[in-house]
């Protein structure tokens, strides 16, 4: 069968004064029609380049094909015109992004917006478009098309308008799909009904695929073949059997090393503390006002805790599971009292504190320390490292020599070199940002660590990486944490129990397995089935347990 | 009906705004030195004791203080703004008289700026870092940074002294008696250059903001998404870019109108237009305050109305805002 | 960014360099006016109506036979010092009420910004003509009447920066730290916006200058100090026959704006740099 899309040594150059010339280089790969290939890399890997690079799309004073052929069904798509290049894009030819939020025009309705696809091809027929319209609402799953085409992206939810997108890119059934990492951005539960509507429009039109993603586990439920991009250039390329199973280059080795999987609970290093809990959230409440209200707005009320009640142990890690909404940040924000709680109480360490303020409130500050999600946004980049680790200490009263030896101390912990403390924040890594921001926290001694979302941003071997550096500050400090994430497997790395939120509420307790081999309620059902990669995890720990058998 | 809603919130919002004015003006008039009646009277009326007399009782300025600001908002809402003792006629009258002059000369300046303002705005965003980009920046930061009556007079000297091909002052040539579309042809050729100073300024700010509006808009996801649709390069400027950058530059212009009716005093009064900057700049003179309060009263209630429209309009063209509440 | 690297790149630009000069050559005619011309730029020193480029006067004199070159001189400390200490005034109000309303959000945003809004609305310049009318005209009314009608965008852009940045994560740590919210304001978000405002600043005083000359123009200027708007409006009585009484200190004015114009567009271009232009797509 000759090949759908064909790239061969493809180089894309970077502008002078990158840290690399090239953001891909001399690349090549075959998508078959009806075949799904997929890219996987970490980020800086130019996996994203190189898919707008078949579409012509890299934005032009920046970025540059510098040598390289890909063809589209034998036709050659560097050399096109523009005008030739436009008649191809929607209609042979088309693709997906990841934010569905901020790819559709936010003045212009879905419906139109599908449409103009349909329009800028030469479709002259109002009524025709249409109906053509609706019947592609319809086979996407969107609930009454009729109705609603007529309304805009924002009274859309994401997955809705990521099935808008999709429906845009069918609508005049091009071979090629190009998607770049369309769920990412998606709730776990979401993504997996994208993805089954991904495959089976190509298994209905044969369409051939190109998915972009960093996440092995969609690679192993989707992918026929699979690239693997490192630097700018493919490591790996074969069919998903072999790569997923059988490896054979050392960076795709490490790569599926560290995807984390659903641990079985170690054996407790601890007896089960007998001793009162740390934290005791009861009965907790809290709703928000809506936005855009003030002196002269409506009122209007969202439930984002609805009286939720958990405890935590000491030396216990307890995981709190939920999708965007869920109320697991708002939850984690209460408990640091960044924000007050309506109603229920809080007691920490046997003290009562969702009332507390000024001294009381300052004197509890050091036990409840937090680390955050994105390593860009969490540091001041004004401020040196120095200070941003020993600032709040010092103001807390230490001397700061006292302070400087605490700094080295947490820092030899981290893994972070002392030297490093005179630089900006921008001079260092993701993950090394991470590591000082985890300093950051632990320099207070705290009790209890509220980790929001602490390696949801990172690659995934930095990811392991930093989980690995987590339990180990936990066992030697011994902390207690509450750790916040929407990914299952993650939790199970670093939990002794898990938690699960759905809209406000904690719906199961327990621990990752007791919760995993029989989950009671209906939503952790619906969490654990649509984890990506399942069969795959299954698979490799059946392997992995055979040898045990002989 | 949310849309009826939104109105009435933004009218009452328009209506604190004028009685702030108002307050303003109270506090202004109290606020001076020596005796706010003699303010009042301004300068040719201080003289006589009796007008002084008149304007103390009609202002009630010796009864209580909230008494007299009740009164004076109760003046102001029904537009009775005091007796100009020069003329020896109501303010409100000579204000509606000249009031069409302004109306007049600052609309056309506006719509003169708006159109070739956004348009340029527009050219230079979509060649950005061309040489017509740095053309247009630099044109528009070059007359942005002229004073309006420095220009406008120089205008007056080549174009009426040195050239003679336009009339350097007024609304219409002294002594002819002219009727029908030559009258009007007169009053237009008055217009050129005074229109065409204070548009020339306005012209430089919206290019402006119509510039970073536009290349804002050109970097989000959307675009991106309209260029893989395979939609034409006019279109996506049309449907996509336009539509979403004018939004920025609606908000800019409305914030923008009481700096135009700012401008038109300097204009009139470089010009000798007849409308009520001229107005102003003769108050200044004679210490007219009344006549200048009255002025600045009626200013803001266009500048008022004029934000309502722009509201209206934004509110069309943005169904986040109505449909959002 | 090290200081040093982002001067630079500050002059490295034609605006930065071109803004950097014209605002130099002014700034050293206004600190030189006292040895350039010293004594009374008031005094008549010569014949009237000299034209420009005679003996001993390049601006020429004026009616009375003023030299014209030693008022745009003096003129030009008038005008920068008016520009610089409204200016001050309007970004230290709006800075102030900027933050206060972007950080804690609720009823006292809702105040300030309709209250912001308000000053915004309503027209500025004639608000500043009455104010200045009203109180007399001197310096200090003229600066402050300018510094009024100036502060609300000021405060619009810092409240909008504050409002993002109160929930970046840094500032939750910083409040787990337990700083106070006056340090949190201070040290932690201010740092943080000052591009902003130093460019929004400097386009202020452009304008500040723009508004001083106009006032004077008017005849509203502090008669004791001698100002370019204010001989502008002497000017024009002659305008046909010496209309370089006019032109030359508005071209004064009009190079300090420029200068200060391109200053401030160097600086955004410095110190918030966006992507190289991007062109669309291929």
């Amino acid at each position: 069968m000759s090949p759908l899309l064909h790239i061969e040594g493809l180089s894309v150059a970077l502008p002078e004064g990158s840290e690399r010339p090239f953001a891909v280089h001399d690349v090549s790969l075959q998508v078959l029609p009806g075949q799904t290939v997929c890219v996987v890399g970490e980020s800086g890997s130019g996996k994203s380049v190189m898919a707008n690079a078949v579409m012509r799309l890299l934005p032009r004073n920046v970025l540059r094909v510098a040598a390289g052929r890909i063809t589209l069904q034998g036709q050659d798509l560097l050399s096109l015109d523009a005008a030739s290049m436009r008649t191809l894009r929607g209609a042979r030819m088309a693709m997906i992004f990841q934010e569905p939020m901020t790819a559709l025009n936010p003045v212009m309705t879905v419906g139109d917006q599908i449409d103009e696809v349909l329009l800028v091809h030469g479709r002259t027929d109002g009524a025709a478009r249409t109906r053509r319209v609706i019947e592609l609402m319809a086979e996407m799953n969107l609930p009454e098309p009729e109705t609603l085409r007529h309304r805009y992206p924002f009274q859309l939810s994401g997955g809705q308008r990521q099935r808008i997108l999709i429906a845009m890119a069918m609508a005049l059934e091009p071979q090629l799909l190009i998607a770049d990492e369309p769920t990412t951005a998606l709730d776990v539960t979401t993504q997996a009904q994208i993805l089954a509507l991904i495959q089976r429009l190509q298994r209905r039109h044969g369409l051939g695929v190109l998915f972009i993603t960093h996440d092995f586990g969609v690679v192993a439920d989707i992918a026929d073949q699979v690239v693997v991009m490192q630097q700018g250039r493919v490591v790996e390329s074969a069919g998903a059997a072999q790569v997923l199973g059988r490896p054979s280059h050392a960076y795709t080795r490490r790569l599926i090393d560290a995807v984390p999987r659903l641990r079985a609970a170690q054996a407790q290093e601890q007896a089960p503390a007998a001793t009162a809990p740390l934290l005791e959230i009861s009965r907790v409440s809290k709703s928000y006002r809506a936005r855009g209200t003030g002196l002269f707005g409506a009122r209007g009320r969202t439930l984002a805790l609805d009286d939720v009640s958990l405890c935590i142990g000491q030396g216990e890690t307890v995981g709190l599971i939920g999708e965007s909404g869920s109320g697991k940040t708002t939850l984690g924000h209460c408990v640091m009292r960044l924000l007050d709680i309506d109603s229920g109480s809080l007691r920490f360490n046997g003290q009562s504190v969702e009332g507390l303020r000024g001294r009381a409130l300052a004197a509890l500050r050091p036990q409840i320390q937090m680390i955050f999600q994105d390593p860009f946004a969490s540091l001041n980049p004004r401020h040196r490292v120095r200070r941003i680790i020993t600032e709040n200490v010092i103001l807390g009263g230490v001397s700061p020599a006292e302070a400087q030896r605490r700094m080295e101390q947490v820092l030899a912990l981290v893994g972070i070199d002392p030297a490093a403390v005179e630089r900006y924040p921008h001079e260092f890594s993701g993950g090394q940002r991470q590591r000082i921001g985890i300093a950051r926290a632990l320099v207070m001694q705290p009790r209890l660590i509220v980790a929001d979302e602490a390696v949801s941003a990172l690659d995934v071997s930095v990811q392991q990486q930093v989980l690995a550096l987590l339990r180990d500050v936990r066992a030697r400090l011994g902390l207690s944490m509450l750790f916040i994430t929407h990914d299952l497997r993650v939790a199970s790395q670093i939990c002794d129990r898990i938690a699960v939120m759905h809209k406000g509420r904690i719906v199961e307790t327990g621990t990752v397995e007791a919760v995993a081999r029989a989950p009671k309620h209906p939503y952790t059902r619906s969490l654990f089935d649509a984890m990506p990669g399942l069969a795959w995890e299954r698979r490799a720990q059946a392997q992995a347990a055979e040898p045990l058998r002989a | 009906m949310e849309r009826l809603l939104f109105f009435a919130r933004r009218c009452g919002k328009a209506v604190l705004v004028i009685l702030f004015v108002i307050a303003i003006n109270f506090a202004l008039i109290r606020a001076a030195p020596g005796d706010p009646a003699t303010i009042l009277a301004g300068e040719s009326g201080a003289v006589d004791a009796g007008f002084v007399e008149r304007v103390r009782k009609d202002y009630g300025l010796d009864r209580p203080l909230p008494v007299q600001l009740f009164t004076y908002m109760k003046q102001l809402l029904s537009f009775d703004l005091g007796n100009s003792y020069r003329e020896n006629r109501p303010v409100k009258e000579i204000i509606l008289e000249k009031l069409p002059a302004t109306l007049l000369l600052t609309l056309s300046a506006f719509v003169f700026s708006i159109a070739v303002g956004v348009g340029l705005g527009i050219a230079a965003a979509r060649r950005a870092g061309s040489a017509l980009d740095a053309l247009i920046t630099a044109g528009s930061l070059v007359f942005f940074a002229m004073p309006l009556f420095w220009f406008g007079l120089l205008a007056i000297v080549l174009f009426s002294v040195k050239l003679g091909w336009l009339p350097p002052y007024g609304m219409s040539t002294v002594g002819a008696d002219l009727e029908g579309w030559r009258a009007w042809l007169d009053t237009a050729r008055h217009l050129l250059m005074p229109a065409a100073t204070l548009g020339l300024f306005y012209v430089a700010v919206y290019t402006r903001v119509t510039r970073a509006a536009a290349m804002e808009v050109m970097d989000q996801d959307f675009v991106k998404t309209a260029h893989a649709k395979g939609v034409p390069e006019s279109r996506i400027w049309r449907r996509h870019i336009l539509r979403n950058a004018i939004l920025p530059v609606i908000t800019f212009v409305s914030l923008q109108a009481g700096h135009i009716l700012g401008g038109s005093v300097l204009v009139e009064t470089v010009f000798a237009w007849p409308g009520i900057g001229r107005l102003a700049f003769d108050a200044l003179f004679q210490r007219d305050y009344n006549l200048l309060l009255a002025v600045f009263f009626v200013s803001s209630v266009m500048v008022v109305v004029f934000n309502l429209v722009a509201d209206l309009l934004y509110s069309l063209a943005d169904p986040r805002i109505e449909l959002q509440k | 960014m090290k200081n040093d690297r982002m001067l630079l790149r500050f002059l490295r630009q034609p605006a930065g360099l071109a803004g950097s000069l014209m605002l130099g050559v002014i700034l050293a005619v206004a600190f030189g006016a006292g040895w350039l011309y010293p004594g009374d730029p008031w005094a008549m020193v010569a014949d009237p109506n000299l034209p420009p480029l005679s003996p001993g006067h390049p601006f020429g004199t004026d009616m009375l036979g003023r030299d014209v070159a030693a008022g745009v001189a003096h003129g030009a400390r008038v005008s920068l010092l008016i520009g610089l200490i409204a200016t001050a005034i309007a970004v230290l109000v709006g800075t102030v009420l900027g933050a206060v309303s972007g950080y804690y959000g609720g009823m006292v945003d809702d105040l300030v910004m309709r209250f912001t809004e308000i000053f915004q609305t309503i027209p500025g310049f004639l608000l500043s003509l009455l104010m200045v009318a009203i109180f007399g005209p001197s310096l200090y009314s003229i600066v402050f009447a300018i510094g009024v009608i100036s502060w609300p965008s000021v405060a619009r852009l810092v409240r909008a920066e504050f409002l993002s940045m109160r929930t970046r994560d840094f500032v939750k740590a910083a409040v787990l730290g337990g700083q106070s919210d006056a340090r949190i304001l201070f040290c932690q978000i201010l740092p943080n916006t000052l591009s902003p405002i130093v460019v929004a600043a400097s386009l202020m005083m452009a304008t500040a200058i723009l508004l001083e000359s106009a006032i004077s123009f008017l005849g509203l200027g502090d008669r004791s100090m001698i100002s370019w708007g204010f001989m502008i409006g002497a000017g024009r009585t002659t305008l046909l026959q010496s209309w370089w009484l006019s032109a030359l200190p508005g071209a004064a004015i009009f190079v300090t704006v420029l200068g200060l114009n391109f200053m401030g567009d160097a600086l955004n271009q410095t110190l918030s740099p966006r992507r190289r232009p991007v062109g669309g797509h291929a």
